[in-house]
């Protein structure tokens, strides 16, 4: 586990934080991570699976968890965040080096998006607002939330497939 | 090829954005298998990794480290599984799973994250296995002594005390003594601190073991057969 935690300890750390922005509540959210990842992991195929995307999304819900719980809302009405890090739906066939490219390549597209993207991106990645919350939050209509989180997606989804081939 | 409508859907659903009306009637879309929404999941939630990895890094504090490590010492088990559990077996399951993080925060070779998974998992099953026994060896505190964990198809752990630090250039070695036959090299591992830990996988029926050993061997010879025999441990 502590080469777990020296090479995707600071990546999980640094997506909380960007979550919670406390760092004191980030480190116990990591802590609670790992426990979650230890317990879960013989569900994971290690040969076939995406291990820092299994890692990053688990962290990420447990983030996700926190704050809806900040919000007296505990999801009733969004979707279970624990359904979504089952891990079988993080196997893949690409090698380390594609999913490196195509990784990169997301990461450079997302300085191509305008602010409002940003914005939207940020509140549904990072702090788990449903459509109907980010549209409450920035006083805007229902289908220009949708249309912005689609735009950005769109961008950032094309940016993936052609560095990566047709996939 | 799936609509641009889906395309969102499977998107908004794996970031968990859905609401409403909304999420309930693609729950019940997902509920009846729609393979291609299911792959439409899976490539959203990659692109949602892609999305948190290129997060700017920020380095947590150093204490977190050892917090998150020590946390292993205790590890969370599931209440009925921990009642099959003698309370012997339970408290030296903690006691590896503390020294199997502090071991590898020692070690120098630099395994990749997946392998460490991959063998940590494998500790973790013969640890938690309702067949698990525990023998113990070298009731003397001044020699090498402690337990091996036996299951019989998942194989053994080795947890050695008592072991002085190598010679410059040797290291240690475990090895498989079955009841006929020439004892079998299975890994070379570090003593840290006085002691080791070694996993030893189900190469032979348990029938046919006789012990299991730890020699010393040179370090970048070709291990054949025991060098320095550091002790035996009978396993029946």
């Amino acid at each position: 586990m502590a080469e777990l935690y020296d090479k995707y300890g600071g990546l999980l750390y640094s997506v909380i934080l960007r979550s919670v922005s406390n760092p004191s509540t980030a480190e116990d959210l990591v802590q609670e991570t790992f426990l979650r990842i230890w317990n879960r992991v013989h569900t994971f195929d290690v040969e076939r699976g995406r291990l820092e995307g299994w890692m990053v999304t688990i962290a990420r819900n447990r983030a996700i968890d926190y704050l809806r719980s900040l919000r007296s809302q505990p999801g009733e009405s969004a979707t279970s965040l624990e359904d979504l890090e089952h891990s079988g739906l993080f196997v893949t066939r690409e090698t380390e080096a594609e999913r490196l490219t195509r990784k990169n390549a997301v990461g450079a597209a997302l300085d191509s998006l305008n602010e409002s993207q940003r914005e939207v991106l940020e509140l549904t990645h990072f702090q788990g607002l449903t459509q109907t919350e980010i549209a409450d939050r920035l006083q805007k209509p229902l289908g220009t939330v949708k249309s912005l989180v689609r735009s950005a997606l769109k961008i950032l989804r094309t940016s993936a497939v052609e560095a990566g081939g047709a996939r | 090829m799936m609509s641009d409508q889906f395309t969102d859907l499977c998107e908004f659903y794996a970031l968990g954005m859905l609401d409403g009306e909304e999420r309930v009637l693609f729950e019940r879309h997902l509920a009846e298998g729609c393979a291609d929404c299911r792959a439409g999941i899976e490539k959203a939630i990659e692109l949602n990794e892609m999305i948190l990895s290129a997060t700017p890094r920020v380095e947590p504090s150093r204490n977190l480290r050892r917090r998150v490590l020590a946390g292993f010492g205790h590890p969370v088990k599931e209440p009925r599984r921990a009642l099959r559990w003698t309370f012997a077996l339970a408290l030296a399951a903690a006691l590896i799973l503390a020294f199997a993080a502090a071991w590898n925060f020692e070690r120098r070779e630099r395994l990749a994250g997946a392998a460490e998974l991959a063998r940590l998992r494998e500790i973790q099953q013969i640890l938690e296995a309702p067949g698990t026994k525990q023998v113990t060896f070298g009731p003397q505190p001044a020699e090498p002594h402690g337990s091996i964990f036996v299951h019989e198809k998942l194989g053994m752990i080795l947890i050695a005390s008592g072991l002085a630090a190598p010679p410059a250039g040797w290291t240690y070695e475990s090895w498989l003594v079955p009841k006929d036959g020439a004892p079998r090299p299975i890994e070379a591992f570090r003593a840290s601190g006085g002691r080791g830990m070694s996993l030893l996988p189900p190469s032979l029926p348990m029938s046919d073991l006789k012990a299991v050993a730890v020699s010393l061997e040179p370090a970048d010879a070709p291990v054949t057969k025991p060098t320095k025999l550091v002790f035996a441990a009978p396993l029946g």
